[in-house]
This record gives C-alpha cells, structure tokens and sequence, in this order.
C-alpha cells in the first residue's frame, strides 16, 4: 500500500460518504483498483444499512421503570443471571479438568507401592526383613521376621 | 533542467499540495468530530453523576437522549418489533444498575453501546440455539439491479433485500457496519464498544463489507440473464 492508497483510506474513513470526493482522490481510485474496492464496498454497505430502514418502537420511560421495579422485586436481577449465564460453560470445563486432573492424580497414588512392600523388594536374599503390617495381628518378633 | 524535467517538478509540487490539503481537511474533521465528542462526554459525565446521587429525571434525560440511537442500533439486529422493545427496556434497565459502579474516566457514549451491543449480541445467539419449528420454504428471488453495470451497486436496494442481506452476516459483523453508519461515532469509539484495536476494526469492517457484496452477489435472481459474476 503507498502512501497515496493511505491517504485515500484515511480519508474515506474520515468521511464515510457525507462529502464528495475531491478529484485528486477519485484520479487515484480510478488508477488503484484496491483503493477503488475499498470505497465501492463501504458505499455498498453504507446504501445496504440505509435501506434497510427500521422502524422504532415507541418505548416510554414509564416501561423502563417499571422494568426496573421489576427487577428489583425479584431481588436478583435476572439480567445479571443472563449475564453470569455466559460463565457457566467455562466453569463448567474448569470443573470437569479439575475432577479428571484429581482423578488421575490418586490413581497414581494407589499404584506405587507401600513402604512394607518397597522393604521387601529392597533386601537381599538371605538378609531378614522385618515386615508387618500394624495391622497384621503379629505377637512375637517370630512373626515379625520372614526370610528373603 | 529541460522541459519535461521542470513539469515532473512543477506536478509533483501539486501532487503534494494536494495530499497535504487533503490530510488538513480530515484532520480538521477529526478535530471536529473530537470535539464534538468531548462536549458530549462532559454533559453525559454531569448526567451520570446527577444519577449516582439519586437522581431519577437525570437517567430520564439520559434515556430520551440515547433511546433513538440505541434503539436504532437494536432495530437494525432483531427484527421484530416488540423484541426491540423489551430489549430496549432491558438494556436500560440493565444500564441503571450498572451506573453506581462507572467511574467518572469511563465515558458513558461507548460504555452504554457496549452494553447494548453485548445485550444484543447474546439474545441473537440464544435465539439461534432455539429449535426453529417454522419451515422457511423456498428461498425468494430477488429482482437485483443489473450487476454489470458500472453503478450498479450504488442502485436503490429494496428495504426487504437490504434486511436480508444484513440478516445474512453473523451478529459481530452486521454491530460493526450499524455502528459505522452512526456518523457521531468514531472508529476509535467503535473499538471501545466492540472491544477490539482499532486496526481490528478497520480490518472487521473491510471483511463485513466484503462478505456483505458476496452475499450479495450469491443471492438467486429472478433474471439471471442480467446478472453477471
């Protein structure tokens, strides 16, 4: 883009249709045809805007504060619900992360093994271990001890 | 220096005389529009005080100034009538809740069309999930203006045709070209109440603009013969 094509841009921008385009502007257009694209699209839209006139409702102030009143009532403002409402997708997928992450995290727990267990895989044959669950019921250091 | 040597200066001079006449009077345009801006800022700014204070014929008059534009803005997204009108409701309602928390360095203009815009935005996306139970039939037929007319799309566009070519854009783009059209606002302005850069905007509109022409020229003619691609 030259610095011509720049100042035709900026310029449209700054009119946007409301005045007639100076002949050095129109000169350029007529030799550029991306500058030509650009001015013929934003009359298009602007002509596409315009006739697709609408009509407005008369809307009294008195429907506002009612509406108002309304929501006040409620306690809550269902608009700020719709509002939230746009969240909840997100915190939905942050949950469901969340739960998997947790998830996986006490199924690697479970899986590495228990002190007792790494005692007994780490001595060597002949050596004694002694192993024992606090819960396994032993009475004497006979019970405690077991061979490798 | 010979002749032709003393024209290519003499018409370069008068190409940038030209270019600099030309940067003056949109930069004048600008200063105007900004000014124009300002003043608007600071009788709203007066206004949105007024309100915070407890004053209810301060939002009143914040409502009859900004009821025509809004609503515009909204008329332009949803078509029926009495949906533009509970929005309308809505989104003031929504602005009288909001307005304790604006501080004085948010100007109001495109704070208010943001929150329509947003307003606006996320009701056409919530209808759009809505199971549509009427069958829309055949696609109508258009009676276009011959295309290969050099003119041709500067021609008068039937108020129907210009709805459905609007109606054809997705929410975003169809906001940015209805704000374009709202001469007071800037394209800095439309930034604020788009949330984007304004090279975003630029670039936004270009594509809007672009997609609406090709909408456009996809649209089935009644009299394909005068059409041309």
């Amino acid at each position: 883009m030259t610095q011509q094509c720049e100042l035709f841009r900026k310029w449209v921008d700054a009119f946007n249709g409301e005045m007639e385009m100076p002949e050095a502007l129109r000169s350029h257009a007529a030799a550029c045809p991306p500058c030509r694209e650009y001015v013929e699209l934003q009359r298009f839209a602007k002509q596409v805007v315009q006739s697709a006139e609408v009509s407005l409702p008369q809307v009294p102030v008195s429907a506002v504060w009612a509406r108002i009143r309304r929501e006040r009532e409620l306690g809550w403002e269902p608009m700020l619900w719709n509002s939230f409402r746009r969240l909840v997708p997100i915190f939905t997928a942050v949950t469901a992360l969340l739960l998997i992450a947790g998830g996986v995290a006490l199924r690697s727990t479970a899986n590495q093994p228990t002190v007792y267990e790494q005692a007994w895989r780490g001595a060597q044959p002949g050596t004694v271990a002694a192993v024992a669950a606090p819960d396994s019921g032993a009475q004497t250091i006979g019970d405690l001890l077991v061979s490798r | 220096m010979d002749e032709n040597g003393a024209t290519e200066q003499v018409s370069s001079a008068l190409n940038h005389a030209a270019t600099a006449a030309l940067d003056q009077q949109r930069q004048a345009r600008e200063q105007a529009r900004e000014q124009a801006k300002d003043e608007v800022q600071k009788r709203d700014l007066e206004l949105v005080q007024r309100v915070q204070h407890g004053d209810q014929t301060a939002f009143e008059q914040l409502y009859y100034q900004y009821q025509g534009p809004v609503g515009r803005m909204v008329a332009h997204m949803v078509r029926d009538p009495e949906q533009v009108s509970d929005l309308l409701q809505e989104i003031f309602a929504k602005a009288y809740f909001a307005l304790p928390k604006l501080d004085a360095e948010t100007p109001f203009r495109p704070w208010l069309f943001r929150l329509a815009s947003n307003h606006t935005i996320d009701y056409l996306r919530r209808q759009k999930r809505r199971p549509q139970v009427a069958d829309p039939g055949p696609e109508q037929e258009w009676d276009l203006p011959d295309q290969s007319h050099p003119d041709a799309l500067h021609r008068v566009l039937t108020r129907d045709l210009a709805r459905k070519l609007l109606n054809s854009l997705k929410p975003r783009d169809r906001m940015l070209l209805v704000l374009q059209e709202f001469q007071e606002l800037s394209l800095e302005e439309i930034g604020q109440i788009m949330g984007m850069r304004l090279p975003a905007v630029k670039v936004g509109l270009f594509r809007a603009r672009k997609r609406l022409q090709e909408h456009y020229r996809d649209l089935p003619a009644k009299h394909v013969g005068r059409r041309s691609r």
